[in-house]
């Protein structure tokens, strides 16, 4: 037990020790198409969920009112934040049509059906055992050595402990779990009024919610989760760090299980058990983006985390103001090397140093060669990783990677592939996503009404 | 002593935290399924469910019918998500169901402009039957455990001229205390038999799913709700699902090739981050590496492998093995590609009759 502790107190040690810098995160940002590359839809009529007589093997979804508007209006937001479709809930448009008097000038070509089960167990109270370490302690005042202004001793008082005990006591807990299942359907209609069906999705999800000395715990799960596609696996890769990444995630996963069980520091938190409805929006808030995401398009977010000794640009990075940040890494190259070393390095080459300082003694004429443009990538990696972070942060992808790729050629690193990986996904990606818009462009055409 | 099993332990846990573990890449290929030969037959198909639900952790009538829904909409989905089926629902193929859809639309009084809603009513579909018996039981009892209970007296020091404590460990007392508590626990178990006749009436499917279980006890050291009989009976669901995907429809095979970590270190970086084209050009690129070792051969073979160009992967697994004929990686990759080959081979066949639905799956992630 001794051991385990002194090993965990050396292993925080040493992580403060070696880090010394401010670490960074980035969100690159990749837009998806989503898993149905739909063809001949462009307007959505959303109708209100389990509405459809169902076929009475499928089973009947009963769920009260308040829970399926709320359900359906989640999606239809979802697909609004999308913008490739357009949805509609027939009712508003009717109300606007009628309240300004104009005549429909494009009507829907597919209907979305959704099916919603939900399920919430009564509030569950529970107890368990819980060791719980009581410390006694004096206060003793000593002369530190130091004299004040005056040359009397100046004293200080330090807390001393003088035993520790273990107490087992019963803890108690609270929890309410909750069930959310969801279905959406698409059917397209031709001119005719033929219904077909496009796309069927599905996903079931539970949370947990626990309630432990005040504080909140929403345990999430999923059940039956898809197979990871290339770009989840990219996003895991530039995610995890070649050395901390391991062990920050392994501590995470250490504190996540404490706060289960609760710090019992004495506490003002005053969280709750969540309404039934609460819990619904939370599930649906995931539910929902997840399978809007597979008909329509979705955005990943990779976060990029890295440490930077530089605090002005760590600062910039850590605001989003990666257009400075650029200025700021260019301007700092040029003023803190040789203008003719720099000229020489094909990622700046885009940028106009706005300041160079070249002082006349420079003047003379020195020869460069790879090794020293080497020795420059590798002395200035911080700055020019993140030139290429910030370029592709900015959706300068194709320059984000011929950056990276420049950066890679002189020193290979992970950072640097991760973002070379990163780049040629998102441009694949956004090649699938401009195929499906031109899609929903012909389908809109179509169904524009004379 | 004590200090050098300290620094012993130190490193064997950063070990641990860095990892030691090899690198592998995640390769997915698309294969034909486990059991249906011909996918014609049932590429449009309606799924029948019915369950049978007995124990004291269900309590509502409606409970049949979540499982029912559950089931139908999970194998839907799944179907639909291959490309391949398209299912018939309470919408598509049933005039009842259309005819619900437009009393809908048309009680909303608004000009959408069709005069009336039809769909196609003889759809001749292929029957997936799946029956269900599940028995779910909630049961209590006591737990007794130990805990070890430590009172640690502290001894004073000083550092510099401040007064602190350490812990004196030598002198500790120790003393055991037994606790009982509730234990709350759900124990299901089920079986499922899925059946499959093709649009012309001949069973071309047939599997039982026997001894699915599932155990969950809340209380003690489980701090958490007791799931519902129907998490219960989803928890052993799901994977049953996964199971028939797999035989009837195409699916994604997962393998995890093993990068040779001998072969150039770029090249293996590059390949850890998922960027294998750029791998490919520098181990093809002689201005970047001259001689390709027997390990940049066999990584340049995974990274086509990945891919899907298996003709080059088997070509640059080959060539690996007129190096070393007796390199286990470059056999088994032989091994495994002529293996997708062969699957891929026959899904091509399956496809090339295959009239596709309108709507067709991006075919690849790569």
């Amino acid at each position: 037990m001794r051991n385990v502790k002194d090993i965990f107190y050396i292993l925080i040690l040493f992580l403060v020790l070696l880090t010394g810098c401010s670490t960074v995160k980035v969100p690159i940002n990749v837009k998806t198409p989503g898993e149905f590359n739909i063809s001949g839809v462009s307007k959505i009529a959303i109708v209100d969920f389990n509405s459809i007589k169902t076929d009475e093997s499928l089973g009947v979804f009963s769920i009260d009112d308040t829970t399926k508007k709320v359900v359906k209006d989640l999606v239809l937001s979802e697909f609004n934040k999308n913008k490739l479709y357009e949805v509609c809930d027939l009712d508003i448009e009717k109300l606007i049509l009628d309240e300004n008097n104009i005549q429909l000038n494009k009507r829907f070509d597919s209907v979305l059906c959704g099916k919603v089960w939900w399920e919430i167990t009564d509030e569950y109270r529970f107890t368990y055992p819980k060791i719980f370490k009581l410390s006694s302690w004096i206060y003793e005042k000593y002369d530190t050595g130091a004299k004040d202004l005056f040359n009397n001793p100046i004293y200080k008082v330090a807390k001393v402990v003088t035993s520790e005990k273990d107490v087992l006591i019963e803890a108690k807990y609270r929890s309410v779990l909750a069930n959310l299942m969801l279905s959406l359907t698409m059917y397209k209609t031709d001119v005719n009024g033929k219904i077909s069906k496009v796309v069927d999705t599905f996903a079931i999800a539970s949370c947990d919610f626990i309630l432990v000395n005040g504080v909140l715990v929403p345990r999430y799960n999923q059940l039956g989760n898809d197979e990871k596609t290339q770009l989840d696996l990219v996003k895991e890769k530039s995610e995890s760090k070649s050395f901390f990444g391991g062990f920050k995630k392994a501590l995470s996963k250490v504190e996540a299980k404490n706060d289960v069980e609760g710090k019992f520091d004495v506490t003002q938190k005053l969280n709750t058990i969540p309404t039934s409805l609460h819990a619904n929006v939370f599930l649906s808030n995931k539910l929902v983006p997840l399978l809007v995401g597979k008909i329509s398009t979705n955005t990943v977010k990779i976060d990029i985390e890295f440490s930077l000794k530089d605090s002005a640009l760590y600062n910039l990075m850590k605001d989003g103001a990666y257009d400075a940040a650029r200025t700021y890494i260019v301007t700092h190259l040029y003023n803190n090397n040789d203008d003719k070393l720099c000229n020489l390095i094909d990622t700046l080459s885009d940028y106009k140093p706005l300041i160079t300082f070249v002082s006349e003694e420079d003047e003379e004429d020195e020869e460069y060669d790879d090794d020293d443009i080497e020795d420059f990538v590798d002395d200035n990696f911080e700055y020019l990783y993140m030139l290429a972070l910030s370029e592709e942060a900015l959706g300068l992808t194709d320059q984000a990677l011929y950056s990276y790729r420049y950066i890679f050629s002189k020193v290979p690193s992970k950072e640097a592939a991760d973002g070379i990986s990163r780049c040629l996904v998102t441009i694949g990606m956004s090649h699938k996503v401009n195929e499906k818009v031109r899609s929903m462009r012909k389908a809109s055409k179509a169904s524009k009404v004379n | 002593m004590k200090n050098i099993s300290r620094i012993v332990s130190f490193g064997l846990s950063l070990l641990f935290f860095v990892g030691c573990a090899t690198p592998t890449l995640h390769v997915s290929y698309l294969v034909p399924p486990e059991k249906i030969v011909d996918i014609n037959s049932i590429d449009v198909i309606k799924v029948n469910t019915s369950a049978n639900l007995t124990g004291n952790a269900f309590v509502n009538t409606s409970n049949e019918d979540y499982i029912n829904g559950l089931i139908s909409s999970r194998i839907n989905a799944r179907l639909t998500q291959t490309g391949y089926f398209k299912t018939i629902d309470s919408v598509w193929g049933d005039v009842d169901g259309v005819s619900s859809l437009s009393k809908i639309i048309e009680s909303k009084n608004h000009a959408h402009g069709y005069s009336n809603f039809t769909t196609d009513s003889e759809i001749k579909a292929a029957k997936l039957n799946i029956k269900i018996e599940a028995d779910v039981k909630k049961s209590k009892y006591r737990k007794t455990s130990t805990y070890y209970l430590y009172t640690t007296p502290y001894i004073k020091e000083y550092d510099g001229k401040k007064p602190i404590s350490k812990p004196d460990y030598d002198n500790r007392i120790e003393k055991s205390q037994s606790y009982t508590g509730e234990v709350e626990e759900i124990v299901g178990s089920a079986t499922i038999y899925v059946e499959i006749i093709d649009k012309n009436g001949v069973k071309v499917y047939e599997r039982d799913f026997d001894n699915l279980k599932y155990e969950c006890n809340v209380g003690m050291s489980n701090q958490k709700s007791l799931p519902t009989g129907l998490n219960v009976v989803g928890e052993m669901l799901i994977p049953v699902v996964e199971e028939v995907i797999k035989d009837i429809a195409p699916h994604k095979e997962i393998k995890t090739p093993v990068i040779n970590e001998e072969g150039d270190e770029r090249v293996i970086l590059l390949l850890n981050a998922q960027a294998f084209s750029d791998a490919i050009e520098m181990l093809e690129n002689p201005n970047l590496i001259k001689e390709l070792k027997i390990a940049d051969y066999e990584n340049l073979a995974l990274a086509y492998e990945v891919i899907g160009d298996l003709f080059s992967a088997k070509y640059n697994f080959e060539k690996a093995l007129e190096i070393d004929s007796a390199s286990v990686i470059s056999i088994d990759g032989i091994e495994r590609i002529n293996s997708i080959v062969e699957k891929q081979k026959k899904l091509k066949e399956m496809s090339a009759s295959q009239s596709r639905t309108n709507e067709t799956k991006f075919k690849s992630d790569k």
